[in-house]
């Protein structure tokens, strides 16, 4: 009898614990719980008005600008002091790009009729949400980092270089952190856009010139994480990568990213600096969404190989010994060789190319 | 009574038990990092590493069997080699030493995108296959390299004692290359069925791969010249340097209309001939 109830038991658990788990994912997320979520995004840049501030970056206007991270630190933006100008250079820069698109998809993904939402719209819309819920808490952890890197830096810059890079770098761990979430809200922004009709309207219709303007900010949306999670995510979020050791493929590395941070000034010139782009025809307008559709393909595997190579084990733990390494990581040497092709030959092409179709 | 209540809890953890395994299975990640990691140590350690011993031993025996025309007589040398034709005999072993460096081009050329690819059906039926081709073909070069040391080859001297083994490791080599033309067979199927992206898989990159698979097939008897044409074939388009002609066929018209031209009309193509050369150029 107790065995019989204990069967019984087990097997009414199973079930139960199915029901649960296959019940979880039924939460419906809607058009009107986002726009709630954006309301509270919007609350908490208003509660730091004083510290995200109006103004323009590289001509892009913006409101996204950081307004200070403290004299001594805001000086040595302004030389360019290696270690620091990245904070504006990168990290703000960033901020700005990502911040821009999701300003500019908000209204229409918020106009959108939830009941012609099809299932992929659904599911788009549910981590969209997510993220715009991740970003605004992130936003606190920030303002607190800054406050802090503001008030060490006020008493103590004059001390010791080295415990104010140990300050910079742990600073920029919480500003990265922040900076992530936001690329991560603007990329899905355009995944959610993506599964809207939109992109097949203005493949069948003829393009204006806002249409240009549209798949050119939805390009540069898409395009900021190849650079933000190679520079900030996996690199400095995770160490200092000019005091890392001079193992065998630093250099290797060093060129790759020496190339990403050139192609970062090409990218910010030509996606946001560059104003007067053309009309496209139909062709061209389809041609543009062909090699974009290709590209973003090839930028997936550009993702497993940055996160399958793990640059800060193989920095901090190998010492950036690659012969070392590839005895725990058998497969770092092609990741790496992906990186390699990637950001030295189709990164380029490709911004080329669509340069080449949106600008006169 | 009793009984049927306990028919109705065995049916029920049956039920629970293969509803877990289920769920399981369907949310599980397919992963192709196994069939990589393969290829990987083939090319980076086994017997497709320019750096593994019993390569380098190999290549020096066919280097060493190449030279043995300047040693020796050429009606002796036929005999020795058990050959009634001493100069087809000259180039198969000719084509082997170009041939397997080949062979290193296109195995780390698999080697840098095979890790790229999604879990198909194709991958799923390949991957047995091209692991047991791989292993065959190590065993062949395993072999040979038992039987250098067996035999005590004394590379560079002993001419007519080396002449001699040239009939026993042909027969390795010829299994060499067969499995090893076998294997990349089924990577070819795997790279065009399964890596996503069409920057590294197009057009261009399948009319390459099909060649290669054509020229491959060829060098296992040795026939004429091929193992030279593989290898400047494969050093053009499939090295690191050669692979931007891949890479360029998304953004640059003239690739697309020689890779479809190709396609269509193969030999009778106005590119045919610069293609199979390696010296397609735009």
């Amino acid at each position: 009898m107790k065995i019989k109830k204990l069967l019984l038991t087990m097997a009414l658990c199973c079930f139960c614990v199915f029901s649960v788990v296959g019940l979880a994912g039924c939460k419906d997320v809607t058009l009107s719980l986002l726009k709630e979520n954006f309301e509270k995004l919007d609350a908490a840049y208003a509660a730091n008005s004083d510290v995200f501030v109006e103004g323009e970056f590289e001509g892009l206007p913006t409101k996204y600008l950081i307004s200070s991270y403290g004299t001594v630190v805001d000086k040595r933006i302004e030389n360019g002091t290696e270690g620091y100008e990245e904070l504006l250079k990168l990290y703000n820069a960033t901020l700005v790009m990502a911040s821009d698109y999701v300003d500019s998809n908000r209204e229409f993904l918020l106009a959108l009729e939830e009941k012609e939402l099809s299932k992929q719209s659904k599911e788009a819309l549910k981590i969209l949400n997510d993220s715009v819920v991740e970003y605004t808490n992130s936003i606190e952890d920030f303002i607190r980092g800054r406050a802090s890197l503001m008030d060490y830096f006020s008493k103590y810059a004059e001390e010791s270089e080295v415990s104010n890079m140990k300050n910079i770098l742990q600073f920029k761990k919480i500003y990265g952190n922040m900076v992530k979430k936001n690329v991560r809200l603007a990329t899905n922004s355009a995944r959610m856009v993506e599964t809207t009709k939109i992109f097949e309207l203005l493949k069948q219709t003829h393009p204006t010139a806002a249409d240009t303007e549209t798949v050119k900010e939805y390009i540069r949306a898409k395009l900021l994480p190849i650079y933000s999670e190679m520079k900030i995510t996996e690199i400095a979020n995770n160490m200092n990568w000019s005091a890392q050791k001079e193992g065998d493929c630093k250099p290797q590395i060093d060129a790759v990213i020496e190339k990403l941070d050139a192609s970062f000034v090409d990218f910010k010139q030509n996606f946001v600096t560059k104003k007067t782009s053309k009309v496209l025809t139909k062709t061209e307008m389809g041609h543009l969404f062909d090699i974009a559709e290709e590209f973003f393909v090839e930028a997936e595997a550009y993702f497993q190989a940055l996160y399958g190579l793990s640059l800060s084990k193989l920095a901090v733990s190998y010492d950036n010994q690659m012969s070392k390494y590839l005895k725990e990581n058998a497969l770092a040497e092609v990741y790496l060789q992906k990186l390699e092709q990637f950001v030295g030959h189709s990164l380029g092409q490709f911004m080329d190319a669509v340069c080449d179709i949106i600008y006169a | 009574m009793k009984k049927r209540w306990l028919i109705l809890i065995v049916i029920l953890v049956i039920v629970a038990i293969v509803l877990a395994i289920v769920f399981i299975n369907l949310f599980r990640d397919k992963d192709t990092t196994a069939l990589a990691k393969e290829v990987n140590k083939v090319t980076e350690s086994g017997y497709l590493d320019e750096n593994n011993k019993a390569n380098q031993d190999v290549d020096k025996y066919l280097q060493s069997m190449l030279k043995l025309s300047d040693n020796l007589e050429a009606d002796y040398l036929a005999t020795l080699l058990k050959t009634d034709n001493l100069s087809a005999e000259n180039e198969k072993m000719a084509n082997y030493a170009n041939a397997y460096a080949a062979f290193e081009v296109i195995g780390q050329f698999y080697n840098r995108q095979i890790v790229f690819s999604k879990y198909t059906k194709v991958y799923a039926q390949q991957k047995k296959q091209i692991s047991k081709n791989f292993s065959k073909a190590q065993k062949a070069v395993d072999a040979l390299e038992t039987y250098f040391v067996e035999q005590n080859v004394k590379i560079g001297n002993a001419d007519e004692w080396l002449a001699r083994t040239w009939d026993d490791c042909k027969v390795q080599l010829q299994q060499l290359f067969a499995f090893t033309s076998s294997a990349f067979a089924g990577l070819n199927e795997v790279y065009k069925n399964c890596v996503p992206s069409k920057l590294v898989n197009n057009a261009m990159s399948d009319i390459i791969l099909d060649e290669v698979n054509g020229m491959t097939k060829n060098i296992a008897d040795g026939q004429a010249d091929f193992g030279k044409k593989l290898l400047t074939f494969a050093n053009a388009y499939l090295s690191v340097a050669g692979e931007q002609v891949i890479l360029q066929h998304s953004y640059n018209a003239a690739v697309q209309a020689a890779a479809k031209d190709i396609k269509e009309k193969g030999a009778e193509s106005e590119y045919y001939a610069s293609f199979v050369a390696g010296e397609l150029a735009f």
